[in-house]
């Protein structure tokens, strides 16, 4: 799935937090957003997953500009991104089997086949034997886990991760960057976090500032 | 003479009215259109947390209100020489007015502040988000739930409080007054109609809702941290309430006409 935006601007009332941005992400790119707050990054990289509507500009999915898919078509292209947020959005009142779980609710799966999948994502994510616990009795790092669980239930063509290194301490942190370029692994990867870190080195980078946005293509490997 | 500067005060004015029922209309109809396909576990899971568990509180407003309404009444049926209607105007007075209101006001405290903070952290968590960000409907799998849920609780609560009422009513007018219960209950049943009844469950039922939608708009439109969770659980009383009494004006002479 190849995911780009055309003169994207995306206002909040008086205030502009992206403007004119341009960028093409080709399958199996990966980027780092980064940049001081108010900067746009967590805008852009909701913008690019549906969750923040343009004020002017195009965001395309596919080559298709995403207004003018239907509400299935938008669903369907949905269906394969995967997000992981910075505050995890998991649900304490859930166990994180069932969080995990949330994505396959309405896709029309046996019992069996998402049992199956939610272990295989849990497996994969280190997290087969919490299954049953609550979030809210996890650690930060077990809780990020748990996201990216949940974002990769679905098995999807594009990963965002929302400052996924929030809170953590650098081991914890080192952990969930190799989880991540792991299982980024012919996948579109865009992250975005305060600073480049050096343990999760994208292969771009784009600063985004809320004065002057300088795009730093180191390269396009 | 600027003649911008009435339109802008109207508008000032107007606005935040105007952006509260589009808000309200919004959470109806988006609740209408979900509910041939609610999720079940959230409905079940509101259901105990805003009915069964708010039972012990509704229970004790039925006792208490059924007690107080035979003592007050108590007083002038027994100075006019009319004990034996006591039956009658403490079950009128507990289904038509007391009762719906009481428990509206209550369960805008109790139901309404818990949905509207809990919808309010779900959006200030992200957690509202995060459904759309796995492509899941935020209104068809939390929100709409809730609303149902809370709107059925209340009306089931009702149902309940209102027989506790009448029998802390006969047990009081007993006690108090002296009044045999079957006397008490006798003019209870010939003068009460199940229009009375009909009546006194279509008012909690339109309170039921209205807090339900009000508490609703209010969690959804939190912004900000702890403070907008605080702000959204006042917004949910104070207007669950205001809204009560507002429509316990509108619709009891409306009822009245149509049921009795």
């Amino acid at each position: 799935m190849e995911l780009a935006t055309s003169h994207l601007v995306v206002d909040f009332g008086p205030h502009r937090a992206l403007d004119d941005v341009s960028l093409h992400f080709p399958l199996g790119s990966q980027l780092l957003l980064y940049g001081p707050s108010g900067g746009g990054k967590t805008t852009l990289l909701k913008a690019l997953a549906g969750l923040v509507l343009p004020t002017r500009g195009q965001v395309l999915w596919n080559g298709r500009d995403r207004l003018t898919l239907s509400r299935g078509e938008t669903r369907d292209a949905q269906a394969h991104m995967g997000m992981v947020f910075q505050t995890d959005a998991l649900f304490d009142t859930l166990t994180v089997e069932r969080n995990v779980a949330l994505p396959l609710e309405r896709k029309g799966l046996s019992a069996a086949a998402v049992e199956e999948k939610v272990a295989n994502a849990l497996a994969r994510v280190g997290l087969k034997a919490a299954a049953q616990k609550r979030p809210e009795h996890l650690s930060g790092g077990m809780r990020k886990r748990a996201g990216i669980a949940r974002a990769l239930v679905m098995e999807p063509w594009v990963l965002f991760a929302d400052d996924p290194l929030a809170g953590l301490d650098p081991e914890t942190a080192a952990g969930i960057s190799a989880l991540l370029l792991e299982v980024s692994h012919g996948r579109t990867l865009i992250a975005a976090m305060p600073d480049p870190h050096p343990s999760l080195p994208l292969a771009r980078t784009l600063r985004l500032t809320p004065m002057a946005r300088d795009v730093d293509n180191r390269s396009t490997a | 003479m600027n003649t911008a500067a009435p339109l802008r005060t109207l508008g000032r004015v107007a606005l935040p009215g105007i952006r509260a029922a589009g808000a309200l209309t919004l959470v109806l109809a988006r609740t209408l259109r979900h509910l041939p396909h609610l999720s079940g576990r959230e409905c079940l899971r509101s259901l105990v947390l805003y009915g069964y568990q708010s039972l012990p509180l509704t229970l004790g407003v039925g006792t208490l209100a059924g007690a107080t309404v035979v003592l007050q009444a108590g007083i002038y049926a027994e100075r006019f020489g009319a004990r034996q209607y006591l039956g009658w105007a403490g079950g009128y007075a507990v289904l038509w007015e007391f009762g719906p209101l009481l428990l509206g006001l209550v369960m805008a405290g109790r139901v309404g502040a818990r949905n509207a903070a809990e919808l309010a952290l779900l959006k200030t968590n992200g957690q509202l988000e995060g459904l759309r960000g796995i492509s899941l409907d935020p209104f068809r799998y939390l929100v709409a739930p809730r609303v149902v849920a809370s709107a059925v609780a209340i009306t089931c609560l009702a149902t309940l409080t209102y027989f506790v009422a009448a029998l802390w009513e006969t047990v009081a007018a007993y006690f108090a007054l002296g009044l045999p219960a079957r006397v008490f209950l006798g003019s209870f049943a010939d003068m009460l109609r199940p229009n009375d009844v009909l009546g006194s469950l279509l008012k909690t039922a339109v309170f039921g809702t209205a807090i339900a939608l009000v508490s609703t708009a209010a969690g959804l439109a939190a912004q900000g941290g702890a403070r907008g969770v605080g702000r959204a659980a006042a917004a949910a009383v104070v207007f669950g309430c205001a809204s009560i009494f507002a429509l316990d004006f509108l619709i009891t002479p409306l009822l009245a006409r149509w049921l009795t």
